[in-house]
């Protein structure tokens, strides 16, 4: 009898168990992430914890994100590890972003190498990522179906410059000058077929290993050729040490573009030198898409210019989709909210988002010039706060 | 002849404790994909990754003081070789046959010029190769994918990456100690102590030590294989960089290099601190991490497993001393190498 007694007491137990406690109620969204803030990458995103902690403040005060199954505003949190620009070091923090910290939506790192890398744990869970700072085409060419970037691939990263540059039809020549690396080789690839789009013939074409410190020889060729535009596909260490060279040898071009020479780093470095060079940027004050007052409440809480640190601000139209994605779906079902980011168009503070399939997605950086030391954008017109200038 | 007895039968319950320890080990490792989180398993499966890597350096450099700092070239050419194969279509089976047979034939074929050096020369040639390995996967743009890097589809489970990472650990550790206790042991001592005099004993020390670089590369190369396999992608800076490539080093000596446990205790210590610090410090981790290293390097100049607690330790489950060592006290500093071999008494 007392053994019946105990088997239905444990019965009642598990049955209670299993459905009749009720789920303790969610009271904030996590969402997890890893920054290289230092290593290598960190001279362009050394201070990504800093605007995410801001920006979560602004979105907090602002009552945070609603969910409509739940009939209420959640408050955010940025739950983000320092992936020391390490790959490996990035996949573990996943896994205990994942596993450890419970996490309700991932973000993914900035940096293709180390997302390429970090990717592979999002679909090894089904666990959608959504990537801001990662736009070589190889991360989204291996059928993986839990990844969406917001950048178009890194082939269209100059999309706009190009298209600019054509339309006015002054520039014929141009020499380019790529960085061995995965981004600035997905640059380049793209730059081929923009520039031939826009009427200009590539007469040096010269892949440099990244760590190439003499510069002496490519310099001496492109003199030679005395193209109208150098382009240098790369990141900022390397384009100081060619701009310097270059300067020192004497080569003056009339244009002088660096993919990501926006970043304060590069101005810093280069002094006088980096007047008048174009380059790629994300967001300048003055643009007024989107959600830019958040923005702009997030940049003001943090202290951080944003100017400074442009690549940086990439995460925001990322975490938007994120936003977006659960006020659609209504919902934090990572399935459902997942289904809503891929099948509408999400406004933000860089334009409008829309995943185009294989995980890409439609954003792309807006050419900028840099004058009196300050970064406007020249083009489209729709976001331009500056006129282009030519020759520099 | 009661004194001998008692040795023996005191040093076979230290072989027995020693013995205890590794299965506790094994068996703790084992269960942790079925209690554990995949967080846990990743953690281990890179400590596991760290320990071989440390334990096969200190074959070279703590037996004969031969500093390898290409060590992590096996381990590169592994990475590399299995993602080669594993892209080709050859399988699982051939991909991890192939990395251990052709850094074995590559180890014995830069050995040959590589022990005509000794000392500084050494170490800067081993670092030499590295680099033009770093090079060369740089440029075969299309056999290795040149610094886009090399990848393959991502595995289903990280459950069997994880034994294996375990299984290399375990094998590396066995390894050492089996070779402590071996007469290729004592003949790369003898070649660490004076190379002349171990040559004149009539020890071909030429031939042990390409003996040592051989079985120093086989573990590393599996591992890299394995590394591989889990994290499907491998560019030149994650096989051959200098960040890389200092870590092996870094974990024996702050071990303790010659010592059994040394570079385990190393790759434990290291991988603690760095998940410490960069899980619960939000800024100045590597400072911080830096500020640890000096400490250690000044109060323990011969290892963490020389200090008088891990001495007992090591003593007190049974494993060697191989080079005779006299444990000194915690925080005292001795005169010592650079391995931290000198005068402890």
């Amino acid at each position: 009898m007392k053994n019946m007694t105990q088997k239905m007491l444990a019965a009642v137990l598990v049955s209670f168990g299993i459905a009749g406690v009720p789920a303790r109620a969610q009271n904030v969204i996590k969402i997890g992430a890893t920054a290289p803030i230092t290593g290598a990458l960190s001279s362009i995103y050394s201070i990504q914890g800093k605007l995410w902690d801001a920006w979560t403040q602004a979105q907090n005060e602002a009552g945070g994100i609603y969910v409509k199954s739940l009939n209420k505003k959640l408050p955010i949190k940025i739950i983000y590890y320092d992936d020391k620009s390490d790959p490996k070091v990035s996949v573990k923090f996943y896994e205990r972003l994942i596993s450890e910290d419970k996490v309700d939506f991932l973000m993914g790192p900035p940096g293709s190498p180390i997302a390429f890398a970090a990717s592979t744990v999002a679909e090894r869970y089904k666990f959608p990522m959504i990537h801001g700072a990662a736009s070589d085409p190889q991360i989204y060419s291996r059928g993986f179906k839990y990844i969406q970037g917001v950048l178009g691939p890194a082939t269209d990263w100059s999309h706009y410059f190009f298209e600019m540059l054509g339309k006015q039809g002054k520039v014929k020549t141009a020499a380019l000058v790529v960085e061995d690396s995965l981004y600035s080789r997905g640059v380049a690839a793209g730059v081929r077929q923009l520039a031939k789009k826009a009427g200009i013939k590539i007469v040096v074409d010269q892949t440099i290993p990244a760590d190439n410190q003499d510069f002496t020889a490519v310099t001496a060729q492109i003199k030679q050729a005395n193209p109208d535009l150098v382009y240098v596909a790369t990141f900022p260490p390397f384009y100081i040490r060619f701009a310097k060279q270059a300067a020192e040898l004497g080569l003056k071009p009339k244009a002088m573009h660096c993919s990501t020479c926006s970043a304060v780093s590069v101005r810093n470095a280069l002094g006088s030198e980096a007047e008048g060079i174009t380059g790629e940027v994300f967001w300048v004050p003055g643009m007024k898409l989107g959600d830019y007052k958040m923005l702009e409440r997030a940049l003001t809480i943090s202290g951080l210019d944003p100017v400074q640190w442009t690549f940086a601000l990439i995460s925001i139209p990322a975490l938007e989709v994120i936003r977006a994605g659960i006020e659609k779906a209504g919902t934090l079902d990572r399935k459902a909210v997942y289904a809503a980011i891929q099948s509408n168009e999400i406004p933000t503070v860089m334009g409008t988002f829309k995943a185009v399939g294989k995980g890409v997605g439609t954003l792309n950086p807006l050419p900028m010039q840099v004058h009196d030391g300050k970064v406007g954008v020249i083009y489209p017109p729709a976001a331009k706060t500056a006129d282009y200038i030519y020759p520099r | 002849m009661t004194a001998k007895l008692t040795d023996v039968h005191s040093r076979r319950f230290k072989y027995r404790s020693a013995l205890i320890l590794l299965a506790a080990a094994i068996l703790g490792s084992a269960v942790v994909p079925i209690l554990g989180t995949s967080y846990h398993i990743s953690l281990l499966f890179f400590l596991f990754i760290s320990i071989t890597l440390a334990s096969t350096y200190d074959i070279l450099a703590g037996f004969t003081g031969y500093l390898n700092l290409g060590h992590v070239v096996f381990f590169g050419i592994g990475a590399y070789v299995f993602g080669i194969t594993m892209q080709a279509g050859g399988g699982t089976a051939l991909a991890l046959a192939l990395p251990p047979l052709l850094t074995v034939l590559f180890s014995v074929a830069i050995a040959y010029p590589l022990f005509r050096l000794r000392g500084a020369y050494f170490a800067i040639a081993t670092f030499g190769i590295l680099k033009v390995m770093e090079v060369l996967a740089s440029n075969l743009r299309d056999l290795t994918g040149g610094t886009t890097g090399l990848s393959i589809p991502p595995t289903s489970s990280t459950e069997i990456t994880f034994y294996m990472a375990g299984g290399l650990c375990f094998a590396a550790i066995i390894l050492n100690a089996w070779i402590a206790h071996s007469r290729l042991g004592l003949g790369l001592l003898a070649t660490r102590e004076d190379e002349e005099v171990a040559e004149g004993s009539g020890i071909n020390t030429t031939r042990i030590k390409i003996y040592a670089m051989a079985l120093s590369a086989i573990l590393p190369s599996l591992a890299g294989a394995t590394y591989m396999w889990q994290m499907t992608y491998i560019d030149p800076a994650s096989a051959f960089g200098s960040d890389i490539a200092f870590v092996p080093v870094i974990m024996a000596l702050l071990g303790g290099s010659g010592t059994i446990l040394g570079p385990v205790i190393g790759a434990i210590f290291l991988t603690v601190v760095e998940e410490v610090l960069w899980s619960h410090v939000g800024y100045l981790q590597l400072t911080m991490y830096g500020i640890v290293l000096i400490c250690v390097g000044i109060f323990m100049p011969g290892g963490l497993m020389r200090s008088s607690i891990f001495a007992r330790l090591h003593a007190r489950i049974g494993l060697p001393n191989h080079y005779g060592y006299q444990p000194y006290r915690l925080f005292r500093i001795t005169r010592g190498d650079s391995n931290g071999r000198g005068d402890h008494q």
